[in-house]
């Protein structure tokens, strides 16, 4: 193995991660693109001469928890490799959540959405019954269609595989949505413990998958709707600047792999605390590695 | 500073529209920015822009309460920085450790490290150690951590763990680094104060041992490389190909290591004595970037002289573009790079009615950009000290090029003048062709074949320079690069199909007479005597052909 071990000490845990190069055929998604991100991200891609930040992956599995539409648009690009973080899935430090899905849009009566839904539920052949949200023992952990603004709630029974259950819930409620003018938008799950934002007029609350269903999945090449897992990775290397000339090389893995150790000698290593927003506000630990512009440490 | 100040890393996304003399402009404006917080008890420590996403970062060292008002005025300064820039402040965080290791000693590192994975075995043997080389590695390494950075505190094990795993090529664990510091605890050669470890009279030695097997071992290295010295074939083979920064792979060359260092100014006997070292150092390296090439020979001139200002001297030579600017006539700010320089040359080339070759202005802009670099290496050490950098005159620079011009285009200067007319091209050219003409009649009246060559070299300079001033091309100083030009031109100019055939047979046999050796054995005299008359009867009627 010739990736680069990191260690990074934060609250009294240690949390350990390796930093390298892989081949991109050797990975395994577990979710599929948007089609439309992935376009634009190729598009940026081909401008792009560096890949800025690894992709966190299962070093076991070699499941991609993050980093799904890069991992994408470089085998659409056919670049040879990838640059990775790779990550232990199955330790505790990393959290699995999922991403539910919400109507939002122009006001119309909850009791036509919840009527809807009733029709489009059968229609579809789903296992259901109907009930108010309160009677639900733990909302988050129920599959269910849930109206808020009237209390309403479809408990959905299917007994299916993970992955297929929760394409056919994504595909019945966004037809369903769609078919009302509303829009599909997506929250994460924790956001079912706070208060429910008022434009949201139903919410789907998709099955609960564990790192096996993710694992299982991924591994018989059954992919998950796009976002449809959450991962919180404890840390998270940044700005590692994998330059896409050497991920385009033809050289074995531990070649490429030599090389850019040699590149990331000259940089500098900054521990930055949960908080800081980017491109997305980060609660994890990030490693920054840095070129420095100034010569100040000596 | 107050109790409560820390270090605090503030993140931006910028939008400019024209990008190219962005990075400079912030440069100077970050300059300021640092003299403006002061104010707030804080100072800027870093910053880094990432052009391709525009993310910019700054690290300050400031106290907790000024954290907003610091990033407010980042955020204004910036914006001010010229119309069309878009700055967001994305937010702001505690560091909660910065891991800058030096240059130099991660160089040391680097270089201990690798040479241990080639000689470990050895080392094994010689002080009789009972475990295995890999141990020895890590052992050793972890010791030569401690005695670089005079001990290791908890601040410290950031380093361990950030770090120093850069260099490790094995798949070295935290734990497995956490169980070699026991280990070394446990043979005494680590002692654990407080939280900080340290090294001890037995782990010195144990270090010093191994230091001096290496020393032994880069010297011998040396020598081998000293005696086979000009043989730079075998040098270059026997060292690593080098990725740069942007992950292009090139061959390492020792001439250019050479060329660059006698280019920058550093005394010959020096360079001669360092090449050796440099490529004994780095024939340990496994894998090289371009950096530590550079890192090399600075660690090696270092070496040779401690007062660094070789070191700086080189140091200002590879980066230049760090350090020079240059404004061209839109005010914008470029960095002193051959591009840049071709591109102001190209723009001035343009008011002249003459054609100039693309290789001719390839040449130019290196001579002009390492005049530059020349010019100014004599403050490369106070750049190092005070991280300036200057914009050179423009006034300077014109003067240079329009000298360059002139040296390298001896028909420049007459033919750039505002006043120019077709006319005196005319006129130049008839005079050109008048000289070579007489030139070429007198040819037959020398004997010796030098003299000949001489001659013949002069008046077909002549002659060529006015076909090339014919086609409007503008004439440079090489014989030879105008015949290759005037070559070149003949195969695409539309001319009279006997006028071109001679014109090109001529070329081809002044390229070969300028190349005849009138001392070598081999050389037949006389016929080459008779070559140089034929060819220039055949210039005297071209010159006669061309008047007409």
């Amino acid at each position: 193995m010739s990736f680069i071990s990191f260690a990074l000490r934060s609250l009294n845990r240690v949390i350990n991660f390796q930093v390298g190069i892989e081949e991109v055929d050797c990975l395994k998604p577990h979710e599929e693109a948007i089609e439309d991100s992935l376009k634009r991200l190729i598009k940026t891609l081909k401008k792009c001469r560096f890949q800025k930040h690894p992709i966190i992956v299962d070093r076991d599995s070699k499941v991609i928890l993050d980093g799904m539409h890069r991992w994408y648009a470089f085998k659409q690009l056919n670049i040879k490799h990838i640059g990775v973080c790779y990550v232990k899935y199955f330790d505790e430090s990393i959290g699995l959540g999922r991403w539910l899905r919400v109507a939002k849009g122009t006001r119309i009566s909850p009791g036509k959405i919840v009527e809807v839904f009733r029709l489009n539920l059968k229609r579809k052949g789903f296992d259901f019954s109907e009930t108010r949200i309160q009677n639900i023992m733990d909302v988050k952990d129920i599959p269910s269609i849930l109206v808020p603004e009237i209390n309403v709630a479809f408990i959905i029974y299917n007994n299916e595989d993970k992955v297929s259950l929760f394409r056919k819930i994504h595909e019945m409620f966004k037809e369903t949505v769609e078919s009302i003018n509303l829009k599909m938008d997506f929250i994460p799950d924790i956001s079912l413990s706070s208060k429910i934002e008022k434009e949201i007029l139903a919410i789907a609350v998709m099955p609960k998958v564990s790192k096996s269903d993710v694992v299982h999945a991924a591994g018989r090449g059954l992919l998950f709707p796009p976002k449809s897992t959450r991962h919180e990775i404890p840390a998270r290397p940044m700005m590692v600047n994998f330059p896409i000339n050497l991920l385009k090389s033809s050289s074995t893995k531990d070649k490429v792999n030599a090389y850019l150790r040699a590149l990331m000698r000259n940089r500098n290593a900054i521990h930055i605390s949960p908080g800081l927003e980017m491109d997305r506000k980060y609660a994890e630990d990030l490693v920054l590695f840095w070129e420095s512009r100034w010569f100040t440490v000596e | 500073m107050n109790n409560d100040t820390r270090d605090y890393i503030f993140f931006f996304k910028i939008k400019v529209y024209d990008i190219h003399d962005f990075p400079i402009k912030l440069a100077k404006r970050i300059d300021r920015i640092g003299s403006n917080i002061k104010r707030y008890n804080a100072e800027i420590l870093d910053w880094t822009f990432d052009d391709e996403l525009g993310y910019l970062f700054i690290i300050v060292k400031c106290p907790s309460n000024a954290v907003e008002n610091i990033g407010a005025l980042i955020g204004r300064s910036i914006q001010r920085i010229r119309e069309g820039v878009n700055i967001e402040r994305k937010g702001s965080a505690v560091i909660s450790r910065k891991i800058f290791a030096s240059r130099s000693k991660r160089f040391l590192f680097l270089i201990f490290y690798e040479a241990l994975g080639i000689y470990g075995d050895e080392i094994k043997e010689k002080m009789n150690l009972g475990y295995s080389t890999e141990k020895l590695r890590l052992s050793s390494s972890l010791l030569y951590i401690c005695y670089l950075e005079n001990g290791i505190d908890f601040q410290m094990r950031a380093i361990f763990d950030l770090y120093y795993p850069m260099y490790l090529s094995s798949d070295y664990s935290p734990s497995d680094v956490e169980s070699c510091l026991s280990f070394l605890l446990k043979s005494n050669m680590l002692t654990l104060t407080g939280d900080k470890y340290t090294l001890t009279k037995d782990g010195e030695s144990f270090l010093r041992n191994i230091l001096e097997f290496l020393d032994n071992k880069f010297q011998q290295k040396e020598e081998e490389y000293r005696s086979v010295f000009t043989k730079f074939d075998r040098i270059n083979k026997s060292l690593a190909r080098i990725i740069r920064r942007d992950g292009i792979f090139e061959d390492f060359r020792v001439e250019r290591i050479i060329g660059s260092l006698i280019k920058c100014g550093i005394p010959e006997d020096v360079v001669f004595k360092l090449v050796p070292a440099v490529t004994a150092v780095l024939s340990h390296i496994d894998v090289l970037s371009r950096d530590d090439v550079v890192e090399a020979v600075r660690y090696s001139l270092e070496k040779i002289d401690r007062s660094g200002e070789y070191s700086s001297i080189f140091e200002f030579y590879v980066n230049t573009a760090k350090y020079l600017f240059f404004k061209d006539e839109d005010g914008r700010i470029h960095p002193i790079t051959i591009s840049n320089i071709r591109k102001a040359l190209s723009r001035k080339l343009k008011s002249i009615p003459m054609k100039v070759s693309e290789g001719i202005i390839d040449d130019l802009a290196a001579k002009v950009c390492y005049d530059l670099k020349l010019l100014y290496s004599t403050v490369s050490p106070m750049l190092k000290i005070k991280e300036e950098h200057i914009v050179v005159d423009k006034f300077l620079i014109n003067r240079i090029i329009e000298k360059e011009l002139e040296l390298k285009l001896p028909y420049y200067k007459r033919l750039a003048k505002k006043s120019f007319s077709c006319s005196e091209v005319k006129k130049l050219i008839d005079t050109l062709l008048s000289d070579a003409e007489e030139e070429f009649r007198k040819i037959s009246e020398i004997h010796d074949l030098e003299g000949r060559i001489r001659y013949f070299s002069r008046a077909a300079y002549k002659l060529i320079s006015a076909v090339l001033l014919r086609y409007s091309y503008m004439p440079s100083i090489s014989y030879v690069s105008n015949c290759s030009l005037l070559l070149n031109i003949l195969k695409r100019v539309p001319i009279e199909e006997a006028l071109v055939g001679k014109l090109r047979g001529f070329s081809r046999a002044a390229l070969k007479i300028i190349h005849m050796d009138p001392n070598d054995i081999e050389l037949d005299k006389s016929k080459a005597m008779k070559f140089i008359s034929d060819i220039s009867c055949l210039g005297y009627k071209l010159c006669l052909t061309l008047r007409s």
